[in-house]
């Protein structure tokens, strides 16, 4: 009599705790989800609780395009949740708007409507540079197109384009490096001054370094 | 007495006048804020009508001299703007001061020029692609191309990115600074 009345009881408790631990009729549940910006590359993982996803990009044409996603598993009213950045793309650094009430990236379901976790994506960027020899005149400088410019002065055996906020060389851009004009008294030409930005910065060292040779005239 | 009825009114109107005038001597807040894409003399920006401010060229923020009171409308217009540029524009370039300082940004368009030439040589042979910088510009065939254009003053410098399949591309012109529509570069494949 005594073992059953146990036996009921446990078995009663364990229904409750099902119940409440399956959300089902009497908790609202929430998707953990967002939209990402800005991503461009594969490789991204996010990571939420025990759920790790995984989000590819999509492109219009070239550009990349906001990206909603959510994780598979719901969440109950109440549960504290976070949402991280497991791995960026190789070319990109991808990071979580900061959220939450105290700003740390951590909520609890219901407290807002939905869960609109932001991640956004941004392309890493380098430093162009290369090679310069024999440059003994005054007055070189070197272009990459039309946005960026770097005077060479005699003796360099380096040259780096200053790094522009607001117009990065990103990985997998073009770049065309040409001398705008030459240095007094000699002419520089330049080898491999076209090519596509490595992931990596771009210098005298690099593989297929852009190489500014100057001779006498 | 007529003559002194004379000068008094004399005297209030020039008050008057200097009051409309300084404006800004009873006020405490600055108008001032960022300048973009001046690269030549010529900008001069006023507010409300007052005072000419003349923006040399790199200058990269600006300030009124005259304070404005707290809860007063300011209106910036340009008075004249570079020649270089298609137009500037302030932002906001209306509005009421509030009870803080304002900052209106004011950013000029440097004029953009076309940037194009010629390819001859490449006799179907496909997979040319042309840049200027960042911009790639793939060439299908024998003819035209145009590449992004380029604002006035700034330098330009094309060459192959990629050469096509079984031929090498040389630019001619390549490099320069854009003065004027520029349409004389030669892309010769052999």
């Amino acid at each position: 009599m005594t073992l059953f009345s146990i036996r009921t009881a446990v078995a009663l408790c364990l229904a409750t705790s099902l119940a409440a631990c399956g959300g089902g009729s009497d908790k609202a549940t929430f998707v953990v989800g967002g939209t990402i910006v800005g991503l461009a590359y594969s490789g991204l993982t996010l990571k939420t609780g025990d759920q790790v996803l995984a989000v590819a990009p999509v492109f219009t044409g070239t550009t990349p395009q906001n990206i909603p996603y959510a994780f598979p598993k719901t969440i109950d009213y109440g549960t504290a949740y976070t949402v991280a950045v497991e791995k960026s793309p190789d070319k990109q650094d991808c990071t979580v708007i900061r959220f939450g009430t105290d700003g740390g990236n951590r909520d609890s379901a219901g407290h807002t409507a939905t869960i609109n976790v932001q991640v956004e994506c941004v392309t890493k960027s380098y430093s162009l540079g290369g090679s310069v020899s024999g440059l003994t005149g005054a007055g070189l400088v070197l272009i990459n197109g039309s946005v960026n410019s770097v005077s060479v002065l005699p003796a360099a055996t380096s040259f780096t384009f200053p790094v522009l906020q607001s117009n990065p060389t990103y990985v997998d851009q073009a770049y065309v490096v040409s001398v705008l004009t030459q240095p007094t008294g000699q002419t520089c030409t330049v080898k491999n001054g076209a090519g596509v930005m490595p992931n990596a910065a771009m210098t005298a060292t690099s593989a297929n370094a852009i190489a500014v040779t100057c001779v006498n005239n | 007495m007529k003559h002194l009825i004379l000068r008094t009114s004399a005297a209030l109107a020039c008050a008057v006048a200097l009051a409309s005038c300084g404006g800004g001597s009873t006020g405490t807040l600055q108008i001032g804020g960022e300048v973009a894409g001046v690269t030549q003399a010529g900008l001069v920006i006023q507010n409300n009508g007052g005072s000419d401010l003349a923006i040399a060229a790199g200058q990269t923020s600006y300030v009124f001299k005259d304070l404005v009171p707290t809860d007063s409308v300011f209106n910036i217009t340009f008075k004249s703007i570079p020649a270089n540029t298609t137009g500037c524009t302030a932002s906001p370039a209306k509005g009421n001061t509030g009870l803080y300082s304002v900052s209106v940004t004011i950013s000029c368009v440097i004029t953009p020029k076309d940037l194009k030439g010629t390819v001859t040589g490449l006799n179907g042979r496909t997979g040319l692609i042309l840049a200027n910088g960042p911009n790639q510009v793939p060439v299908a065939a024998d003819g035209p191309f145009t590449m992004a254009q380029v604002s006035l003053g700034s330098p330009y410098g094309i060459n192959v990115l990629r050469q096509p399949d079984n031929a090498t591309c040389t630019v001619t012109n390549g490099v320069g600074t854009i003065a004027d529509n520029v349409s004389n570069i030669v892309v010769t494949c052999v």
